[in-house]
């Protein structure tokens, strides 16, 4: 009796401590999320448009980065390795490769050879972010949303501000809509 | 003094208001549902106009048309208009709420009528109603912000958004999320 008493009393003091784990771990994940934002106010964003082929870091992680469902959405933008295709997310966009190929800071022809290069990942994690909409909108519909202007930003669409290297944003915007935040 | 401490000391004095109600959220419905059990109090931490980065508080409009017209805003005109829609519905008792409606409340934390409509998403430092949520996020006694929708405003009509606070809802506060029984399918605290 005394025993089974002590192991409830164990089990309840391990579940508080896991608890308190737990809780810690969510205000450090919210600590670094407020010093990524300090940081990101603090530093330019990356400005594609300029054309420097330079390294960016990739998109701030995302709690959609873990719904699988979210991410089969854009499953397709992938090959058979697990990169991401800049072949595939300019046929998604219904952008050349030329245009793509601006955006990302390279030239058509090293686009072309090398589509799902290791060095393109983290600029195409941003265009991948941004297909994740279509968990809500069929493609037709995705390639009319990323050509409308929005008063929410600022009457751009969001491919005019995807050109000017606006990446972080847009990749935030998707995710407060997926989520239901307001405005 | 900073912006931040001001606004810590004009919270302080301001009025607040008792909220009992049910609110309303919408949500796409694969990413609520498709983790399994829906998290309907799901607080993603990230900037929204009553909040800076890192504050746990999740946001409901005061009716279904306002947390359509919310919901609908990022998606534009007609796209996605006609795709699966979560809507959940929570029943909250939070006995200080501040309303920035009420002129007084605003007129104690130096808010202008400007400042609730102001495009948050593009500010280089934490706007005003981003201080005011901060401040409050950082005091017990006040849970929740009362504040017009902007999205209401731009589609013509009046509506209202609550944005609360989870670390500051204490018993006998509640936030409930109404189920099929009695029982909330979730609740804070």
């Amino acid at each position: 009796m005394t025993k089974t008493m002590k192991g409830a009393a164990g089990e309840a003091g391990l579940g508080s401590l896991l608890g308190r784990l737990v809780e810690e771990k969510r205000r450090l994940e919210r600590l670094l999320q407020q010093v990524d934002e300090v940081l990101r106010k603090a530093s330019p964003p990356p400005k594609a448009a300029t054309g420097a082929n330079r390294e960016v870091a990739p998109p701030r992680p995302s709690p959609l980065d873990q719904v699988k469902a979210v991410m089969a959405a854009t499953a397709d933008l992938r090959v058979a390795k697990g990169n991401l295709s800049a072949e595939r997310v300019a046929k998604l966009f219904g952008v050349s490769l030329s245009q793509l190929a601006a955006w990302l800071g390279r030239s058509r022809q090293a686009l072309s050879k090398t589509p799902a290069a290791d060095s393109l990942q983290n600029k195409l994690a941003f265009f991948e972010h941004l297909a994740r909409m279509r968990v809500v909108v069929p493609d037709v519909e995705f390639r009319k949303w990323l050509r409308m202007p929005n008063e929410l930003l600022g009457n751009k669409s969001p491919l005019d501000l995807m050109a000017k290297g606006e990446w972080q944003f847009m990749a935030d915007y998707v995710d407060d809509a997926l989520t239901g935040a307001p405005t | 003094m900073t912006d931040e401490e001001s606004m810590r000391v004009a919270l302080a004095g301001a009025p607040v208001q008792r909220l009992r109600a049910t609110l309303v959220r919408c949500v796409a419905m694969l990413p609520l549902t498709a983790g399994g059990t829906p998290d309907y109090l799901f607080t993603s931490g990230r900037a929204n106009r009553c909040n800076p980065a890192g504050v746990d508080c999740i946001y409901f409009s005061e009716d279904e048309r306002t947390a359509r017209a919310e919901y609908g805003r990022r998606l534009g005109r007609g796209t996605g208009a006609l795709q699966p829609l979560g809507i959940c519905f929570a029943e909250v008792e939070l006995a200080r709420v501040l309303d920035l409606e009420d002129e007084p409340t605003r007129n104690a934390l130096n808010l202008k009528a400007r400042d609730l409509t102001v495009r948050w998403q593009f500010a280089q430092k934490p706007t005003r109603t981003q201080l005011v949520g901060l401040a409050v996020s950082q005091q017990q006694a006040i849970a929740a912000i009362r504040f017009p929708s902007d999205a209401a405003r731009a589609a013509g009509f009046v509506g209202f958004n609550v944005v609360i606070f989870r670390d500051c809802v204490r018993r006998p506060d509640f936030v409930r999320i109404l189920g099929p029984t009695k029982k909330p399918l979730q609740k804070w605290p």
